[in-house]
Parts: structure tokens; sequence; C-alpha cells
């Protein structure tokens, strides 16, 4: 059955910039990160394969918060700038949920060598708390004074679980968090889930980041006297089943069950989708099958962009990161890479995750964009 | 049908548990568990599986590798898979699921991923070796687990600490509930390692001798592994398929503490918020709970804070309702703790047996008229059961579930 969900906070901390503003322009500029080949954790640095950094990201995180580990610190900005936006006061019944493939490894790298290595005496509390997969999401309720449920996901796009909260009556505001920080073990092994292209490329590029986003009921917004910049319509994911679940391997008969069932779900038409956000990030068995589908359910009529060109992949982050690229794209009447978009009601939001499964998310333009 | 207690959107379905399935430390099979749990055993003694080198807290609850069977995973660096399984196949073959394209879900609890793979690979003489880090994930057993069994439907995938496998059930019955599936595979898998032993010790959260829960000389937790699953379904896809319900699920709550990394607020204000909500999810008074399988880590926070929040939740009614914390006889389980616990109350149900409380000589002043079924399991009548799961970095959630009517 459908029910809308409001969008009332976008935060974010990525390589094209580290607040809204910053990663609207570039996203119209089509901009591409700058790429690094160098690996900072404390005070040593490692030589990587290339991955894109994250820009101009904040040195410590809010005040409050109780680590010192990057991962935390980058979630914990772009949660806060979402929040700033939604302009939320009482957080005791605000939920949160928060997503990572990968999770803090950079932290967990430092613990597993420090126990492995030296072994268990004098080892430090914090080093195992700050390895562990929740324990960023955990930070981020301690510190903005979030009650309500948590769930941390690992590969499931965090929408997916605060639409069935609204739902169910759960949670009428919910804090959606994702973040990819990776560490030189991370970016190294991600090597056996690229390709080269012909012309020498390799892909995917690995992109540090984090989104955040403000989900509240319709009703909830509007008691607060605020129009959603956008609203969510549907979540729809198809998972592939015969496949090793281990690389960018897309099919197009799933992509499209997913697109077609977030239309459903949306109760909307092929005719209403002026946009689709591709989850493309240059892995030909990734990207083929998604345009295949995309033109199987829509035609060649609708411009389709890539934010994952300007972001990089940002694999757990990437879910979030695509909807607030669709939010900007809607907010600003224009694609990024298109052109002459006129004014979009429906946008569709791709998102693949390496183990097989596809999500898409219908969002629609509020009248706080106009 | 009826309308969502706490006021939802549109009408709910009666959501049913139609097969359950485990790989735990009493052996392979929900056979062992029953009947571990009926003779009062404990699981838990000195680790033998990995290495221990350094190590303050070694006793363990383990699974033996001759219990896995022929399996196409490793079982020492895809231990999590190969725990996994057999226990989803145990639990698919008693919900007579012969065709596990029917299943809509599959949802996952697991705290740590393939935690013996990346010891492995994280020391100098492997670094490196491996190029596939997503093998390792907590997503990445997901996502296998679901292709080794054919399963097609949608995977999630829950890392919340101790919470996480209940948190995979609780997630699946809201779909099933509010009609966007009809039947789902929802459990949890962990292992026992080095690393994660010393992680938890540099806490001083792990007890060197016994686990012994409520009790006021208790040391901390033992950890566990073991994977455990149950098959969920909506009743009237049940009835249509003519698949007896084991129990029935009522309702969940969860809530975050937003207090600290470890440590819980002292008014169990987080605890409290969770059964408040699932009671009221339930559409249930406290005075109709028969049974709470308690969190009962054995840590010195954990117990205290989870008996002040029953205690208000309950008020004087808590005296009378018994309490027993399994984590005693089959250890901590983590991130599989949720979906073991939750099918022990299953069988709790489905038996009208209450597990015991073991190691329990002197409970903590203040509860001491607390029944806390010591030593000793012993048969009640049982109609609602709460199950308690409470995690590091304050999560908290709770399950009711019932005899089916």
């Amino acid at each position: 059955m459908k029910q809308s969900i409001a969008i009332t906070g976008r935060g974010i901390v990525s390589a094209a910039g580290c607040t809204v503003e910053a990663a609207a322009e570039r996203l119209r500029q089509g901009w591409i990160p700058q790429e690094s080949r160098q690996f900072r954790v404390g005070g040593e640095c490692y030589d990587v394969s290339p991955y894109y950094p994250i820009l101009d990201g904040p040195a410590v995180g809010p005040k409050g918060l109780r680590t010192s580990d990057p991962f935390t610190i980058n979630s914990a900005a772009a949660v806060a700038q979402a929040l700033q936006e939604a302009r939320i006061e009482d957080m005791s019944d605000v939920g949160l949920v928060f997503n990572t493939v990968v999770g803090p490894v950079e932290a967990g790298q430092g613990f597993f060598e420090r126990v492995l290595l030296r072994g268990p005496v004098g080892l430090s509390p914090s080093l195992f708390l700050d390895s562990l997969i929740n324990m960023p999401a955990a930070h981020l309720s301690m510190l903005f004074g979030l009650h309500g449920s948590m769930s941390v996901l690992s590969g499931t796009h965090p929408l997916e679980i605060a639409r069935h909260w609204v739902r169910c009556a759960r949670e009428r505001t919910i804090v959606l968090g994702a973040t990819e920080q990776f560490s030189p073990l991370a970016i190294d092994a991600s090597e056996a889930y690229q390709v080269e292209t012909p012309g020498g490329e390799v892909w995917p590029k690995l992109g540090q980041g984090s989104g955040a986003m403000v989900v509240e009921t319709m009703s909830r917004a509007a008691e607060r006297g605020l129009v959603p910049m956008t609203t969510v319509e549907a979540v729809a994911s198809e998972a592939m089943g015969a496949e090793e679940p281990t690389r960018w391997v897309l099919q197009a008969d799933v992509a499209e069950r997913a697109i077609r069932r977030a239309l459903k779900q949306a109760s909307a038409s092929t005719e209403e989708v002026a946009l689709v956000c591709s989850c493309a990030n240059g892995v030909p068995t990734l990207d083929e099958p998604e345009a295949e589908a995309i033109w199987r359910v829509l035609s060649e009529r609708v411009p389709i962009v890539y934010p994952k060109r300007t972001f990089g992949e940002t694999v757990g982050a990437s879910g979030i990161v695509g909807v607030l690229s669709a939010t900007l794209a809607l907010a600003n009447w224009e694609a990024p890479s298109s052109k002459g978009l006129g004014e979009p009601p429906l946008a569709l939001v791709n998102d693949f995750d390496v183990g097989g499964q596809f999500w898409c998310v219908a969002i629609r333009a509020g009248e706080r964009t106009k | 049908m009826r309308c969502h207690p706490s006021g939802g959107e549109n009408k709910v379905r009666k959501v049913v548990i139609t097969g359950v399935g485990a790989l735990t430390p009493f052996g392979p099979g929900v056979e062992d568990l029953r009947r571990g749990l009926r003779e009062g055993r404990s699981a838990l003694r000195q680790a033998r599986g990995f290495d221990i080198a350094g190590l303050r807290a070694s006793v363990v609850a383990e699974v033996e590798d001759s219990w896995i069977g022929e399996s196409p995973f490793d079982k020492d660096l895809e231990r999590c898979l190969a725990l996994a399984l057999p226990a989803a196949k145990e639990t698919l073959h008693q919900a007579d699921l012969s065709d596990p394209t029917d299943i809509a879900v599959l949802a996952l609890g697991n705290a740590a991923g393939e935690l013996r793979a990346l010891e492995h690979y994280m020391v100098p003489e492997t670094w490196g070796r491996d190029k596939e880090p997503n093998l390792r994930s907590p997503a990445s057993i997901t996502d296998r687990l679901g292709v080794t069994l054919g399963i097609r439907g949608k995977r999630l995938t829950f890392v919340n600490a101790c919470i996480a496998s209940a948190n995979a059930i609780a997630a699946c019955f809201d779909l099933i509930r509010m009609g966007e599936a009809e039947i789902a595979l929802a459990g949890g898998v962990e292992i026992l390692t080095k690393s994660s032993l010393a992680g938890f010790d540099t806490l001083h959260a792990l007890a060197p001798r016994l686990c012994r829960p409520f009790d006021q000389a208790r040391e901390g937790a033992q950890l566990s592994e073991a994977a455990a699953f149950v098959v969920l379904e909506s009743k009237d896809h049940a009835d249509s398929r003519h698949q007896q319900p084991i129990c029935e699920i009522c309702g969940y709550g969860m809530s975050s503490d937003a207090y600290h990394p470890t440590r819980s607020d002292p008014e169990g204000l987080g605890p409290r918020k969770a059964m408040e909500r699932a009671l009221a999810d339930a559409n249930l008074r406290p005075d109709q709970i028969d049974y709470i399988k308690a969190h009962g880590t054995a840590t010195f926070q954990n117990d205290l804070i989870e008996l002040v929040a029953i205690r208000h939740v309950f008020g004087e009614q808590a005296k009378k309702i018994p309490i027993s914390a399994p984590k005693s006889q089959l250890g901590h389980a983590t991130g599989a703790c949720g979906a073991l616990e939750c099918l022990i109350c299953v069988l709790a149900l489905e038996g009208q047996f209450l597990p015991p409380t073991l190691n329990l000589e002197t409970p903590l002043p203040g509860f001491e008229d607390y029944d806390y079924v010591r030593e000793a399991g012993r048969t009640a009548d049982l109609r609602y059961v709460l199950a308690n799961s409470f995690g590091f970095g304050g999560v908290n959630l709770a399950l009711v579930l019932a005899q089916p009517n």
C-alpha cells in the first residue's frame, strides 16, 4: 500500500565536498573527484590503490562525540547537517537506521593488528569498541540523544527499514545514516572487485563518504509546519538468486522487476518518471543490465544521471547518497548531466549491493523545492 | 485481521512461527537444544577449538565441528556459513518448505562477520593474500546463505550487536504483519574467535569461572557460538498450506539508551521503553505475561538494570512472573543470541516448560523475592512470554510470543 514519507533533512560528507550545497554545486558541474593513492591512518601513510578521499572533511566531530574515529566523525557531521536542516528539536522519540557494508575497518584493522601481533594483554577498551560495526550508530544516538528504535544494517538500504517503521507506526521521525571510510587493507582488497575497461580505466573507484537524511511521516512534518522538500513514494528490492554474490554483476530482469514494483508501490505510471538516478559505477556487468532494465521500463525518453561519477562508489553509503543526489536534482529542476528537464514529478533512484540485491526508490518533488 | 494497536496505517495480520532450527553448543539440532534445556545442563567449558593464548577468560560454549556435517563451507574460515546452513535447512525442513523460492525474505543477524577469516588474513604472513573482502562481511553471509539455499527473496542483514538477530525476526514480523510478505526465514549466527574474546575481556565483561546471572557474585558473561532460525509466516498462509503454527509473534518494541557505549542508564529507561512498546504493540497488559526470558548476561551492569526495568514495567507483579537467563546454560552468542533465545521461548511455549537460571546462589539486593527458575527448569502454564535482548551501544529489543490459538 502506498504511503508517502517526507524527507525533511539532508547531510553529506563526501569526495564532492562536505555540505549539501557544495555537493549540489559539484553535481551540477559534473565534477569528477581527484584520486588519491595514499591513505593516512593516525601518523602513518600507506600507499594504496586509487580511491576518492573525502574533500574538505571535518578534522574533528561535533562537540560531545566520544570517539576520534574518522568513520564516526564523518557520520556525525552528516547527521548534524540533516538534523539542522530538518529543525528537529525533540529527539526523544526519534529513531535511527544506519547502514554500512565495510564498517569502521580503519579502527578494526588497528584492533586486529594489536591483538594478533602483540597479544591481548594491555589492550585498550576503546580500540575494541571503535572496531565494532554497530558502534558508530551508537555514538550517533548518544551524541544527538536519539531514544527511538535503532537498527544497524549491513548491505541493506536504510529506507527499507524506515518505511516499515513508519507504516507500522513504530516511529514518526527517523534519522537515516550510511558511511564508508575504508582502510588501506580494504582498499587493496577491493581490487578483487574492480575491472579494467578496454581503455585501461579501472572501475569502480571507491569513494569515502557519509550520507544522512531525516525522514518523517507526512503528518509529523505537517504538525511541525514543514512542507517536505521531497517525499519517498516507494522502496522496492529484488535479489539475484543463482549467481555467486561476490561481484558487481546484475541481471536486467532483476532490475526491471524492482523498477516495476517501485512504480506499482508508488501508484505511478511510467509517464510520471522524469529522472532516473542510476547506480552505475563504471563496471559493465552492472551498468549495462541496469541501462537495459531502465530502457525496458521507461524507453529512451527519461534522463539518467550517475551520482557515482561525482562521489565514487561509496558502497554502503551509496543508497542514501543516491537519494540525496536525486533530491538535489529535483530541487534544481534539472539533472546534473542533463538539460531541459522541465518539472520532474517523480525520480527513480537505483542502488545495488555487491551481494546481488537491487533497490529502486521512488521519490517525488515537494512544494518546498519550488 | 485487527487494527494495529499502536495506530499504524492499516489492517494487520497474525504472524506465526511454523519452523525452527538450530546448531548450538548442545548439539546439531533443535532436539539437542530442547534436551539440554530440559536437563538443565551447561554447555560452558574451557575453549578447545581456537587459540586462547594470553586470554584471561576462556570459558566458552562451542559448537563441535563434527556437528556441522558435510558442508560446502570451510569450518574455520567460513564458520558462520558452515554453522548457519544446517540450522537454516533444519528450519525449512521443519516448516515443510520444500520450495525455497516461496520465501519472500531472508533476514540475518550477525555482529562480526567471518571473523576467523579476518584474523587469518590480518597477520603479516597472509596480509593481502585474500582478495575477497566482502566474503567476510555480515551482508555477504546473508547473500551466500540465500544463494546456497536457493532463496530469491529480499535479503536483510542486521549488525546491531546482541539484538541483531532479534531485529532480523522483528523486521520479518513487520513485513508479514503489514502484508508485504507471506513467509520469511529469519535468524542469526555468530562464532567464537580469539579477538572477540580479547575485545570483550578488555571491558571486563567476561567471567573466568562461572556464568551467574542475577547473582551478587556475578563476574561477567561467557561467550558462545550458535546459529538459530525461525520461519515466520502469516497465519493465513500457514492455514492455506495446512501447516500447524508452533507459536505466534504478537509484537515487539525497540529503543535506544543514547547513554554510553557500554554502560546502561541506571534507571533502565531504554529497556523499559522497549518492554513497554512491546506490550503496547502486542496489545497486552503486563499481568498477561507468563514468563520473561531475560537478556541476563551476568555482567555487573546488565543484570541490575534489567531487573530495575522489569520492576518498573511490571510493578509488584514482577515477583510472580518467572524470569530466567538461558545464557547461564548456553553462554552469550552475541549477534545470534536474539534468535537463539527467541527459539528457546518457542520451545518453552511449545513444551510449557521454563528453562532454568543456573549458578544463582545469592540474588541481587532488592530482588530476592523474584522467581528466577533457579537451578532446574519446571513445567508451567504459558500463554504469553516476553523475550528481552539488549546490546552494546544501548540498543534494546523486546519480543512478545504466544501460544497459537
